[in-house]
């Protein structure tokens, strides 16, 4: 569960360019909840999910994850609980460090890194099984650096990364934004078939409407830094991807 | 004549050690630090005052490494802690090892003749070239093995992604600044390392030998770049025994260099410009393709 009370952040505060990204937010996520969040840019969408991960502070307000408050436990700590994969395929994977490695440093997302090699023909073998699921023919490159496969490809592997270790909470941040049409919905599909399998709390930015409609139980809708609808499972599937468009006319 | 090629063929392979440490900071933290220059003669002093008391070359070696991964831990510190510059914090951390140097020394050079030093140990060739070239050899390789070693376990992987690719680490619970202390508390453990080594083969250690020993590590480094990024190579055993050619390939250039008859006195102004070709040859060559 993630409650975040009272949250609120500005950036630049005191200056001509001061921005209000989030005010006063107060939303709780329940366990295993898969949530949507649409809104325009600059609506606060990514900042919400940065004081999430860690990778903001809020100016004030607390953020609580399984009732105990996190506000002040820096992003690496964090990841005890969240994993997240970037709107950039670039920032979730490590270009000279072979698939296998990244494989490898995921799988240890909540350990300590030790020093010792963890990288044993097991350890492949239970890598090359998991990325077989995507289909992409990757599962013979394990040795080859990750710097050279194409952006949805590395999109595709970060996801699978990103539950390589056990997890409790998914960022999924605009996954899909930078990738063609057949690999975002490879992505997105592979995305719901592990939440759902490992029973994960979701929480998916998008620009993609259809995508809006099509995924999750819960829908948000930000603008301003406020929450302006907020949609359950029932209500949001009496909208179709037309109706949403209308709220950014 | 062919002396003068074993000399500088050992001297490589002294300053591998130090190449290994900017091939760490460089190439994987991509951190241009300077420190270098001033834990490399903090590795000198320290030997020069532990084996001229008479303490085993052998034990000698631990403390050097202490020191020197000390200093590569205060620069790391400031760069992260305090979010200094890394080419700033080193040349802070440079420029006050200088004055402790100096005054651990006492004076600015101190002659290691007649002690028991790291290549007089354990006499096994009576060739002095041999012996000299044994020792280094066998220090080298525990170096590449080890270094390779830990590059390759879970904490190594971690090293590597942390310069690699930041915003991956933090979310894979990866403590960024630590590992950067952590890295260049090893590079400058090498670094003085080597200040250990090449005191002990020139038979003294001097206040100034540091001077420009970061430009020497960098080249060394560029050359098995070079090599590396035209071969593709990414088995790190292969990378680190490269860096160590380089080094060797380094001081040949400089070897040769002075049995053109070039004055000495130019010695730093042809590594400096050596460095210059190398770093813009790999520079237009990549820019073709």
């Amino acid at each position: 569960m993630i409650a975040l009370n009272n949250i609120t952040k500005v950036f630049n505060a005191g200056k001509l360019n001061e921005v209000s990204a989030l005010k006063e937010i107060n939303i709780t996520i329940q366990a295993k909840e898969f949530v949507v969040i649409i809104g325009a840019n600059g609506s606060g969408k990514s900042t919400l999910m940065n004081i999430i991960s860690g990778a903001e502070k809020p100016t004030a307000g607390s953020v609580m994850i399984n009732n105990q408050e996190v506000t002040d436990i820096p992003e690496y700590k964090r990841s005890e609980w969240i994993s997240r994969v970037f709107q950039n395929p670039l920032s979730g994977t490590a270009p000279n460090l072979s698939i296998i490695e990244n494989f490898r440093l995921a799988s240890l997302r909540t350990q300590s890194k030790m020093l010792s090699v963890g990288i044993t023909e097991q350890f492949k073998k239970t890598v090359q099984d998991k990325i077989s699921m995507l289909e992409m023919g990757l599962e013979k490159k394990i040795n080859l650096p990750m710097g050279i496969l194409s952006g949805g490809q590395r999109q595709a592997l970060t996801l699978l990364m990103s539950v390589m270790d056990s997890t409790e909470v998914l960022l999924l941040d605009e996954p899909t934004a930078a990738l063609d049409p057949k690999t975002a919905h490879t992505i997105l599909q592979t995305a719901e078939k592990i939440i759902q399998q490992l029973n994960l709390t979701a929480i998916f930015i998008t620009h993609n409407l259809k995508d809006a409609h099509q995924y999750g139980n819960r829908l948000l809708r930000l603008q301003d830094g406020r929450i302006v609808n907020d949609l359950n499972k029932i209500e949001k599937s009496n909208f179709t991807p037309a109706d949403l468009l209308e709220w950014f006319m | 004549m062919f002396d003068f090629y074993i000399t500088a063929l050992i001297l490589g392979l002294c300053l591998a050690a130090m190449a290994t440490g900017i091939f760490l900071s460089m190439k994987i933290f991509h951190i241009p630090d300077i420190t270098t220059d001033g834990s490399y003669t903090l590795g000198a002093v320290i030997t020069a005052i532990c084996i001229t008391k008479g303490l085993h070359p052998v034990l000698t070696l631990p403390i050097v490494m202490i020191a020197g991964a000390l200093a590569g831990t205060i620069t790391g510190i400031i760069h992260t802690k305090l979010k200094i510059d890394a080419l700033l914090s080193g040349i802070l951390v440079m420029t006050a090892l200088y004055s402790l140097n100096l005054t651990l020394l006492g004076r600015s050079n101190v002659p290691l003749l007649n002690v028991k030093t790291i290549f007089t140990t354990l006499p096994v060739f009576s060739s002095e070239n041999y012996q000299q070239l044994s020792i280094i050899l066998l220090l080298a390789l525990i170096i590449i093995f080890s270094i390779a070693y830990i590059l390759k376990t879970d904490f190594g992987l971690s090293m590597r992604a942390v310069g690699d690719s930041p915003s991956m680490t933090k979310a894979l619970g990866i403590n960024n600044d630590t590992m950067k202390i952590i890295g260049l508390a090893i590079a400058n453990s090498l670094t003085a390392t080597s200040g250990y080594l090449v005191s002990q083969y020139q038979n003294y250690t001097d206040i100034n030998m540091g001077i420009g020993i970061v430009i020497t590590g960098l080249g060394s480094v560029l050359i098995a770049d070079t090599i590396i990024q035209k071969f593709a190579i990414n088995n790190i055993i292969l990378q680190l025994a490269l860096v160590a050619i380089g080094c060797i390939i380094f001081q040949q250039v400089l070897a040769f260099a002075l049995t053109l008859g070039i004055d000495p006195k130019l010695l730093k102004f042809i590594t400096a410009a050596f460095v210059l070709i190398i770093v813009s040859l790999t520079r237009l060559t990549s820019n073709k393709k």
